[in-house]
Formats: structure tokens, C-alpha cells, sequence
């Protein structure tokens, strides 16, 4: 079973899966609106997301760069910026973070920011009026599980 | 699609992969492939767990459960370990596809049960695949 729906890419197709979605979530017939509404209800939430996935992505960039960092994050790199490119495209409003500690220490402290982010995500996911954008919002939560699952838990260690 | 529409789909994917799964448990050897058999075995546990589960819900609801088909589609070609573990890995991909989906069509508590359970697989899926999905139940997004 698919949802058979091509999921958004720009915000505008956002606001056109919201709208899809509340009108299937709650089950009515009535005439849907003739012109999109002013405001739409995923907007902040939306802008809330981008936001999250602008500053993964910022710090896996960021640590990335380390040489001894750079393998073990590649797939998380791939992971966010396939991400974030599922969303509205625009200018990142968040600073990379400055490195802190030592390579261990950064290492596990963005594995412990990835297990937030994958949180916040699902939570957002429930949150979501859109049906459309509660699965997309599911499966970025589900495809960070997962790559944290398959990281290494420390480095140096292998799986 | 109602909430019990989206529960009666997820109840009739469930209860595929608990027959899909039995047919793999039957190809594994706890003896010859210790491994393997456990991680099918749990997966089984784990889909049989999330049917009981299921079922009980659409009773709570008022609904009848959809039931079981007689019989199902079984991959034939499980004389290896490797063809076990692709057979599974896509058992769970059109598992987590269907919860991807039920997290569309539902809201509020079921919802984030849906949502729970789409991670759960993407992380079971792991197991027999080898490496993580990008956009775990919405893969046309990966290919983009």
C-alpha cells in the first residue's frame, strides 16, 4: 500500500498536501475552498522543521570536516541532505556550532543530537494537520533511527 | 480513509508478514544459522505482537477485524541465508511502507503509534539489510 501521492518539494506543495490532508483526515464531503486560505496551519510548523534540519545539517557539515570524522558521517551528511531538500528551499537563519571538545566528544555528543532531532521530528509528525507531511516528517524520524542504529556507538568502534 | 480504514490496512499487512515470516523461520536453522534465526524469530514476535495488538484495537473500536487471507504470496527462493535476509528486508520495506501510509491517515494517539511503529521497522529492516533507508516508507523520495 502507497499513498500514491507525490510528497512536497516546495512550500507551496506543502500547503497544497495540508490542505489534501485535513480534507481526508476528516472524513467530510464538503466543497473544498476555492482559493488556498492566507494562512496555512502546517505553516509554522513547517518553518519549525526547516529550522531543525538546517542546523543538523549545518553541524554534520561542520564536523565532517574532521579527518577522522568524515567517514563515520558521510551516510548522516547524505541522510540530511536529502532531507532537507525534500522541504522549501531558503537561507539557512542558524549558525554552524563552534567544534567543542574532543573528536570523541563531538562524535557523541551529534549522535545525541541526532537521537533529539529524530524526537522532535516524530513529535511534529503527530502534530502535523497535513497527512502528507506527517508521513514525510514520520520517515525522516524513521531513516535517523535507523542511521544512528547503524553508526558506530563510539568512535572507533566498527559495526 | 477513517481511522479503523487505515487500522484495517496495517491489521492486513501485519498479518502477511506474520505468514511471510513463519515461511522464513522455516528456511533458517537455529543450528546452521544461529544468527539469522533469531533475528527472524523476533521479527516474527514482533509482527505477531503488532497484529494481537491491532486486532484488539478495531474490537475496542466496534469494528471486525479483517482476518487472515488463506494463503499468501511466499518467496520460493529461500535456499540461503542471503536470499532469507533480501526476502525479509523487503518484507519490512512494504511493511513500512503500509505504516507510513497509516501515519497519513490518522491522527492524534493512533498517529504517533503509526509513527513509533514506522521507526521500529526501519531500524528491524536494518537488521537484514545492512545499511539504512534514507526516507524509510516513502523511498520515491530517495530517488529524486
Amino acid at each position: 500500500v502507497s499513498l500514491g501521492a507525490p510528497l512536497p518539494v516546495t512550500r507551496r506543495t506543502v500547503l497544497g498536501g495540508a490542505l489534501a490532508g485535513v480534507a481526508v483526515l476528516s472524513g467530510c464531503g464538503t466543497t473544498a475552498p476555492a482559493t488556498t486560505p492566507e494562512v496555512d496551519p502546517d505553516d509554522a510548523l513547517v518553518d519549525q522543521v526547516v529550522a531543525e534540519l538546517d542546523e543538523v545539517l549545518l553541524t554534520v557539515t561542520a564536523l565532517a570536516g574532521h579527518r577522522k570524522l568524515a567517514e563515520p558521517l558521510g551516510p548522516f551528511l547524505a541522510l540530511h541532505e536529502a532531507h532537507r531538500a525534500a522541504l522549501p528551499e531558503g537561507v539557512p537563519t542558524v549558525d554552524p556550532p563552534l567544534p567543542q571538545g574532543s573528536v570523541q566528544e563531538q562524535y557523541a555528543r551529534l549522535l545525541r543530537r541526532e537521537r533529539e532531532s529524530g524526537a522532535r521530528l516524530a513529535g511534529w509528525a503527530v502534530e502535523a494537520e497535513s497527512g502528507t507531511l506527517a508521513r514525510l516528517l514520520a520517515s525522516m524520524s524513521a531513516g535517523i533511527a535507523a542511521h544512528v542504529t547503524a553508526a558506530p556507538a563510539a568512535l572507533g568502534d566498527r559495526r | 480513509v477513517t481511522t479503523v480504514d487505515a487500522l484495517q490496512t496495517a491489521l492486513a499487512a501485519e498479518h502477511a508478514a506474520v505468514h511471510v515470516y513463519g515461511a522464513l523461520g522455516a528456511a533458517t536453522s537455529v543450528s546452521a544459522t544461529p544468527e539469522l534465526f533469531a533475528e527472524v524469530d523476533a521479527a516474527y514476535t514482533a509482527h505477531r505482537d503488532l497484529r494481537d495488538r491491532l486486532t484488539a484495537a478495531l474490537v475496542e473500536a466496534g469494528a471486525t477485524p479483517v482476518a487472515a487471507e488463506p494463503a499468501y504470496d511466499v518467496p520460493t527462493r529461500l535456499g540461503n541465508p542471503a536470499l532469507v535476509r533480501r526476502a525479509a528486508a523487503r518484507l519490512e520495506d512494504a511493511c513500512a511502507e503500509t505504516w507510513a501510509w497509516v501515519v497519513a491517515n490518522t491522527v492524534d494517539a493512533e498517529r504517533r503509534r503509526a509513527v513509533e511503529t514506522l521507526t521500529r521497522t526501519a531500524v528491524r529492516a536494518l537488521t537484514f539489510r545492512g545499511s539504512p533507508e534514507i526516507f524509510p516508507g516513502a523511498g520515491e523520495l530517495a530517488d529524486r
